[in-house]
């Protein structure tokens, strides 16, 4: 998947997803000030991103991603590790939003 | 081998799953009961080819593993299941991928299983042995000679055409107790009497082919979306439902290796001879699921039934004369998401707490038995209600997302918890008050099922139009957490002050589900939705400040939702914006926003 294909396979995600108009879903926009998704919005978007990356997110690193841009970097990076085989994060429990999401806040 | 004369605390007619699991919770919980299973078949069972019902839910399950403890024999022996998967309608299209998905995103945390039956029983038999149960193979109960006074009743055996003792001399056994566990023989049942009819009257046929049939064959490999939802190879687990209007067909992994297939349909759709035999099953698919169809093509059925009119219910399950009717011997409801190994937990639980209340106090408490047969008659009502009559429903993906997220969280909330945290054992009064909170659950569950009903037939806006997957249960939320709880350790009173407490929360769920479906028949067939459920008689509880959120952008709007409320949008998605408001469609409805409340139902 080219990085093109992974921007516009995120866009297609928040346009669905959170009612966003496509044309504000630009490589700079920050996701939870700009873009004003939230903690659970977060969860919800790594979760679909998992039909791409066929790998549950390391929530350490999706903390870090604040950009769309950020975002799709971390989507390549998930690639890549798939296509090396490298193992999954071990993970107790399902995806939670008060790790996963660099926002902070809890429910909304 | 004959009979020697001798007598049994609890004589158990059949030893299939209901009976066997019977002794074995008797020896676990009374040890000092003398139990007798009377089985007129031998082993070994054949694998696989054996009897329909092999999938559990959690009561079921909660009752084989923990109650029983039969936990590290089903994780070793059986498969364990992801949940349930459906792919619904809608109707004009029919390749599987192009459909709705309504399954879990992560495996189920809260375990359940897909077990062979034929295994699962040979082992259980094999375990009765071991536990000290006289376990009579090869013979037969011709009749029950109940006792109208304290004396035992007498129980008339002979041995089996087949069986090893063919030949030998009927016997009459005498016993305190006697269960009927004789499955759909319903020794008792029709012996006294009580068959009724139950308002299902849906027709089935299944088989078994060697080998796995798994959902993902059906769709081409190229479609990498759609093989990427899974990608840790686990949809096939799941009992996976392809449904249509007025159908739906499983898929059932079996350990064996084995797939067991069924077609259940209602007959308002299909007539049953549409499916009677196995080329007439072959075309039926041919017609309504050309690739399940195709991918069936060759393999041979390694057995084939079918059944019209399955469904049955029951006027008594329990007796205070000492007897009782277990699982399918007592009534039966439907296949549709797998009640049966529920029944049989709670039948035959409910009937161990009378045994021991009659060997404490000489006679099982009469108010305890007429709350139990309550109870369990009620809760099956409720499972005919939920579980047939959804012809429409099938093929509305939308609408049946809705449905599966009340019909979880309805038995989450309720009869799940009252079975894992064993309510049955309370005193009686308290048991009343679990039963009263119950009716209450009922009352808003047949509002919802009318609700789901007159939505599909009504419909006329798609919720989330070209939608490929509906997470259910979604993590994290609030059905999650529904979920989870049950693992959580709780008294049974605990269980109690929660399940009271959470009618609020459900009759918010119903008020966001009649929002939804305003949404879903439009301003059009919101009077006649209203009409034909009687909607005004509701009293929900719908503010006017939940309808003005609406119109809010998104960021607001979602904040403003309650946490049920925005889980439930999570998982379902929204309407496309629609001309009409909804607070005009609540106008509409003949329900002024806000005023609901003032309305309170009686």
């Amino acid at each position: 998947m080219t990085k093109d294909e992974i921007f516009s396979h995120i866009r297609e995600i928040m346009v669905d997803s959170f009612e966003l108009e496509a044309e504000e879903i630009t490589p700079d926009a920050e996701l939870y000030e700009a873009l004003g998704l939230d903690s659970i919005d977060a969860v919800d978007m790594f979760v679909q991103l998992r039909e791409v990356t066929g790998r549950r997110p390391d929530p350490a690193k999706a903390r870090e991603v604040r950009t769309v841009a950020e975002l799709v970097t971390f989507v390549e990076n998930e690639l890549e590790a798939a296509r090396q085989g490298l193992p999954e994060p071990q993970l107790d429990g399902p995806p939670d939003p008060a790790t996963i999401a660099a926002s902070g806040d809890a429910n909304g | 081998m004959t009979f020697e004369a001798g007598r049994s605390d609890v004589l158990i007619c059949g030893g299939g799953l209901a009976g066997a699991c019977m002794a074995l919770q008797l020896r676990r919980e009374l040890p000092d009961c003398r139990v007798t299973v009377v089985e007129p078949t031998t082993r070994p069972l054949p694998e696989a080819c054996h009897k329909v019902g092999e999938s559990s839910v959690e009561i079921g399950t909660h009752y084989l593993a923990e109650v029983l403890g039969l936990r590290a024999y089903l994780d070793a022996e059986h498969l364990p299941k992801n949940g349930l998967r459906f792919f619904t309608g809608p109707r004009d299209r029919r390749g599987v991928s192009e459909r709705t998905e309504l399954g879990p995103s992560e495996k189920p945390i809260v375990p359940s299983y897909q077990m062979d039956r034929g295994k699962l029983e040979n082992d259980l038999r094999a375990r009765m042995v071991e536990a000290g149960v006289d376990l009579r193979e090869g013979w037969v109960v011709r009749e029950v000679a109940l006792s109208e006074t304290d004396d035992d009743h007498v129980v008339h055996v002979a041995p089996s055409r087949r069986g090893q003792d063919a030949g030998a001399d009927a016997v009459a056994l005498k016993a305190r107790w006697v269960v009927d566990a004789t499955g759909r023989r319903r020794l008792l049942q029709r012996q006294l009497g009580l068959v009724r009819p139950n308002g299902n009257t849906q027709n089935a046929a299944w088989f078994r082919v060697a080998g796995r049939v798994k959902v993902g064959q059906l769709v081409d490999g190229e479609d990498a979306r759609w093989h990427g939802r899974d990608h840790d190879d686990s949809r096939w687990l799941s009992t996976v439902h392809l449904t249509g209007p007025g159908y739906w067909v499983w898929l059932i992994p079996l350990s064996t290796g084995f797939t067991s297939v069924g077609i259940v349909a209602d007959a308002d759709h299909h007539a049953p001879p549409s499916f009677g035999d196995e080329a007439a099953a072959r075309a039926w698919l041919a017609a309504h699921e050309p690739a399940l169809a195709a991918r069936l093509e060759g393999e041979a059925f390694a057995d084939f039934k079918r059944l019209e009119n399955y469904s049955y219910g029951s006027a008594r399950c329990f007796s205070d004369a000492r007897w009782a009717c277990v699982g399918e011997a007592g009534l039966f409801v439907d296949p549709l998401y797998s009640p049966g190994s529920d029944f049989i937990a709670l039948s035959n639980s409910m009937t161990i707490a009378l045994i021991r209340e009659d060997g404490e106090r000489g006679a099982p408490d009469p108010r305890r038995v007429a709350l139990f047969d309550d109870l369990y008659r009620t809760w099956a009502d409720q499972l005919v209600r939920t579980l047939a009559g959804n012809g429409h429903i099938l093929g509305e993906a939308d609408v049946f997302g809705a449905k599966l997220w009340w019909d979880y969280y309805v038995y989450w909330s309720f009869m799940a918890p009252l079975f894992f945290r064993r309510a049955f054992d309370l005193p009686v009064e308290r048991l009343e008050a679990f039963g009263d909170v119950g009716k209450r659950y009922d009352r808003l569950n047949e509002r919802a099922q009318a609700l789901f009903e007159a939505w599909a037939e009504l419909k006329t806006h798609e919720l989330s139009p070209g939608r490929r997957f509906t997470p259910l249960p979604m993590f994290p939320s609030v059905l999650a957490d529904q979920h989870l709880e049950l693992l959580k350790e709780r008294t049974a009173e605990e269980t109690l002050v929660r399940v009271r407490a959470d009618l609020a929360p459900t009759e918010g769920l119903l008020a966001e589900l009649v929002l939804l479906a305003l949404q879903g028949v439009g301003p059009a067939g919101a009077p006649e939705l209203a009409r034909r459920v009687g909607l005004a008689r509701w009293g929900l509880p719908i503010s006017a400040e939940r309808v003005a959120a609406e119109g809010l952008p998104r960021r607001e709007r979602v904040q403003q939702l309650d946490p049920l409320a925005r889980d439930l949008e999570r998982a379902l998605g929204r309407f496309p914006k629609q001309d009409a408001s909804l607070a005009e469609l609540m106008q509409r409805a003949g329900l002024p926003s806000g005023a609901m409340r003032a309305a309170q139902a009686g």
